[in-house]
């Protein structure tokens, strides 16, 4: 059986523009499953990256529920989310986020600082991450004077540093050539059979869909792949309640 | 660390102890011929400034802050540390002409460089949650 990693139920989210209020999402529900790469794509201000930035616990929905890998997003304060982004989802903005004054090392190791792992199990995770995206040359570089696609695999890095179980990228080959946009779609293939990751791609580039496992289209706020049920989904919820109990 | 690093790799530092050198000269020097609230009152653009000049740094630091999962805490002591450091070393020149007046400095500096990096910070909350609900809050 499939266990679904990421359960959206009746999402709504609005924006305050003006006078005006837009409605970004409305009423989405979805599963995302355990190791899958999914897609999910859409016009500019569809609410693609407002998804992701939910899923990612960066911002709370205005209504509905957001299960991550057993949390429930919903139940929890800043702090909670705080761990959620450190330990369970990594998220990957479309600037990659980098911190222009840190080397790529530093960049890579902030995750495990901030989550207070000794010294010498960073160095060997940061070491085992810039190895895995074949950065190990670059990592006494900054940002600034890497390429597109370096920056992108030193933000993959950092993502992957804590083993994520979900991965979200916004845009990931929006910046970058065709060439470097495949190298980066084969690389989330990668970490998905290494790791088991489940990734999550927003991008408005069809050709990267070619390298997902299932598509989805949010058009307007709405998403096409609708929640059907959640019976025959090993979705286990004694496991949520311990967590959150734990939170 | 992460924001000592960060003012140490900056200019914010620089410009702040060049200032604060220049503002113990010129208390020594013209210190009795300049009004104290005068004197005083240069600090509040000074230090807002030593803050302003890195504020892109700042600011990106903050959100891979956010993005990575720092704390509230870990995030509150970021905005501090770099406010802190700088309001003492403006202060320091003033216990010169007493520790009431450096004490002063001490705290107007403090309000101003603490406003820039709340200013910061409420950039990087708000980039990544406009939503009615923090309006209606």
């Amino acid at each position: 059986m499939v266990e679904a990693v990421i359960v959206l139920r009746n999402v709504w989210k609005s924006y305050r523009e003006g006078d005006s209020i837009v409605t970004v999402l409305k009423n989405v529900s979805a599963l995302f499953y355990r190791g899958e790469i999914a897609g999910i794509h859409g016009p500019s201000g569809s609410g693609k990256t407002t998804l992701l930035r939910i899923i990612a616990g960066l911002e709370r929905p205005d209504r509905g529920e957001v299960i991550v890998d057993g949390y429930n997003l919903n139940m929890l304060d800043d702090l909670g989310l705080a761990m959620i982004r450190n330990t369970v989802v990594s998220y990957i903005p479309q600037d990659y986020g980098l911190v222009e004054n840190l080397t790529v090392r530093e960049n890579v190791e902030l995750p495990l600082l901030i989550a207070g792992v000794p010294k010498e199990e960073r160095e060997a995770k940061v070491r085992e991450a810039l190895e895995y995206m074949g950065l190990l040359t670059k990592a006494n570089s900054y940002p600034t004077r890497l390429s597109g696609g370096e920056r992108q695999r030193v933000a993959i890095a950092r993502a992957l540093v804590t083993t994520p179980s979900v991965l979200l990228a916004d845009e990931p080959t929006a910046n970058l050539d065709w060439e470097n946009a495949i190298k980066v779609a084969e690389m989330f293939k990668m970490i998905r059979r290494d790791f088991g990751t489940t990734v999550l791609i927003v991008t408005h580039d069809p050709r990267i869909l070619e390298y997902v496992d299932r598509s989805m289209n949010l058009m307007d706020g709405v998403l096409k792949d609708k929640l059907t049920s959640l019976a025959g989904h090993t979705h286990n919820y004694s496991r949520l309640t311990r967590r959150e109990n734990k939170l | 660390m992460l924001a000592l690093k960060q003012m140490l790799r900056g200019h914010g530092l620089k410009v702040c102890l060049v200032a604060a050198l220049m503002l113990a000269i010129l208390i020594k020097v013209a210190g009795d011929k300049v009004p104290d609230p005068v004197l005083v009152g240069v600090v509040l653009p000074a230090s807002a400034s030593s803050l302003i000049i890195d504020f892109r740094a700042h600011y990106s630091m903050l959100r891979a802050l956010y993005m990575v999962g720092a704390t509230p805490r870990q995030v509150r002591t970021y905005v501090l540390v770099p406010s802190t450091t700088l309001s003492a070393i403006y202060g320091a020149p003033y216990v010169t002409i007493g520790v009431v007046w450096a004490t002063l400095v001490f705290i107007l500096s403090l309000i101003s460089s603490a406003t820039v990096m709340m200013l910061a910070l409420r950039i990087t909350r708000k980039g990544f949650s406009t939503s009615i609900a923090m309006y209606t809050q």
